[in-house]
């Protein structure tokens, strides 16, 4: 992250803690989406995602004048929030991928029926397939790859080794493309 | 695998990272595929739109403690306009938590200009400025204090008499005459008056002599009252 952005993200920091709701919200608009697709993935549903997520910002809110700004990204203290509140609920996964309102937020502008369907079909089957990687794992791909978390940041918040996080990812993406190849043969 | 990607994430590119591992170069292109991949879907998984405004609408107003604190800010602030007063507010943490409530001194601001003054020293020495200055100020005043005992206890007893008077007795001395003329008692007498003149003359010096060694002695006690380390 760059030194301006992380500047004016420790303002806006600043300002929530002392109860500037404004700030709160642009702050949870930068983190809304990559939070919850974390979620997203980890729960399985649209559903227990968005209850989930709500609960996580409001934990957040709640304790929001006990955060320390360090240097790294805000995203991490969220997702230490979310990660405990998925944890703490034993939320289960439900594969109910059969659904079609399960991915199909964001369809490209422009796109026909026909590309529409073939990409939230792809989305789909990425989905399963992080879902059938271990928990760790997951953790670490969605952070990395989607969300653009470094290694530094995803091992403060997995409480890892750097070394730890690195070796997770290789393994996850080696367990990610085999699945997918399977899933693509079927 | 692990330093492939490590590689990447310092910005090497693909090709260079192969170059490096030629014999894993398959299985690298196939994996930087497989994030490839999941980069340009993760759009597909963002929430509705209007998740977040329905969130940030159900959150509560404001976070509590801190929103306590704030209207109780708010209200001290409104008393200190309402009555014109000089507010010292104690907040007392514990009791804040449990809902209590907080301990409000309040001192009238009757803006006199003695408690401006005294507010104002207060604030100087609170930050330090004046220490310095009232640090000298304490050893002078230690200084002439021991300087003042050393003159009473040697004016009582070491002093020396004739100190006083030296001058005196010497003016006096030296304005008798001396005469040598006459009978021999007179010129003895004269001899003698001399003699007593000089030891008087001898006095009055001794006399100097131990006034100096006086002065040298309280001089000596005002330099072992500067001493810091006796302070």
């Amino acid at each position: 992250m760059e030194d301006r952005t992380l500047k004016e993200l420790k303002e806006l920091v600043e300002k929530a803690k002392n109860g500037d709701k404004e700030a709160f919200s642009l702050i949870y608009q930068k983190f809304f989406t990559p939070l919850y697709r974390y979620i997203y993935f980890r729960v399985g549903s649209k559903e227990d995602a968005e209850d989930l997520i709500q609960e996580v910002f409001t934990k957040a809110y709640l304790s929001f004048s006990k955060f320390k700004f360090t240097g790294s990204s805000p995203l991490a203290y969220f997702y230490t929030i979310a990660r405990n509140t998925i944890i703490d609920q034993g939320r289960k996964k439900k594969h109910n991928i059969d659904s079609d309102d399960d991915v199909d937020s964001h369809k490209g502008d422009g796109d026909s029926p026909e590309e529409s369907a073939a990409k939230n079909e792809d989305a789909k089957m990425l989905k399963l397939a992080i879902e059938e990687l271990t928990e760790s794992e997951q953790d670490v791909i969605i952070m990395k790859f989607f969300d653009g978390l470094s290694n530094k940041e995803i091992a403060e918040i997995l409480g890892k080794e750097e070394g730890a996080v690195r070796q997770l990812q290789s393994r996850g993406l080696r367990d990610l493309r085999d699945i997918l190849k399977k899933k693509n043969e079927q | 695998m692990a330093d492939a990607l490590r590689l990447k994430d310092e910005g090497k590119s693909l090709r260079q990272i192969a170059a490096i591992f030629p014999e894993n170069e398959k299985e690298i292109e196939e994996l930087f595929g497989v994030v490839a991949f999941m980069k340009s879907k993760k759009d597909e998984f963002a929430p509705s739109r209007s998740l977040l405004g329905r969130i940030l609408q159900e959150l509560p107003e404001s976070e509590p403690a801190k929103l306590e604190s704030l209207e109780k800010k708010a209200l001290i602030s409104e008393q200190m306009e309402a009555n014109n007063s000089r507010q010292f507010v104690i907040i007392d943490n514990e009791s804040e938590a449990a809902g209590g409530e907080v301990n409000v001194e309040t001192i009238p601001k009757n803006n006199s200009a003695s408690q401006k003054t005294s507010l104002k020293v207060w604030d100087y020495f609170h930050n330090f400025k004046l220490a310095p200055v009232m640090a000298v100020v304490v050893v002078i005043l230690v200084a002439g204090v021991s300087s003042y005992e050393i003159w009473g206890k040697k004016g009582a007893s070491e002093q020396p008499p004739v100190a006083q008077s030296s001058l005196l007795k010497f003016a006096a001395v030296a304005s008798k005459p001396t005469t040598m003329a006459g009978a021999l008692d007179n010129v003895l007498n004269s001899i003698n008056q001399d003699l007593n003149n000089e030891t008087s003359l001898f006095d009055l010096g001794t006399a100097d002599a131990n006034l100096v060694t006086f002065d040298k002695e309280a001089l000596n006690g005002l330099t072992n009252t500067y001493n810091e380390n006796s302070l």
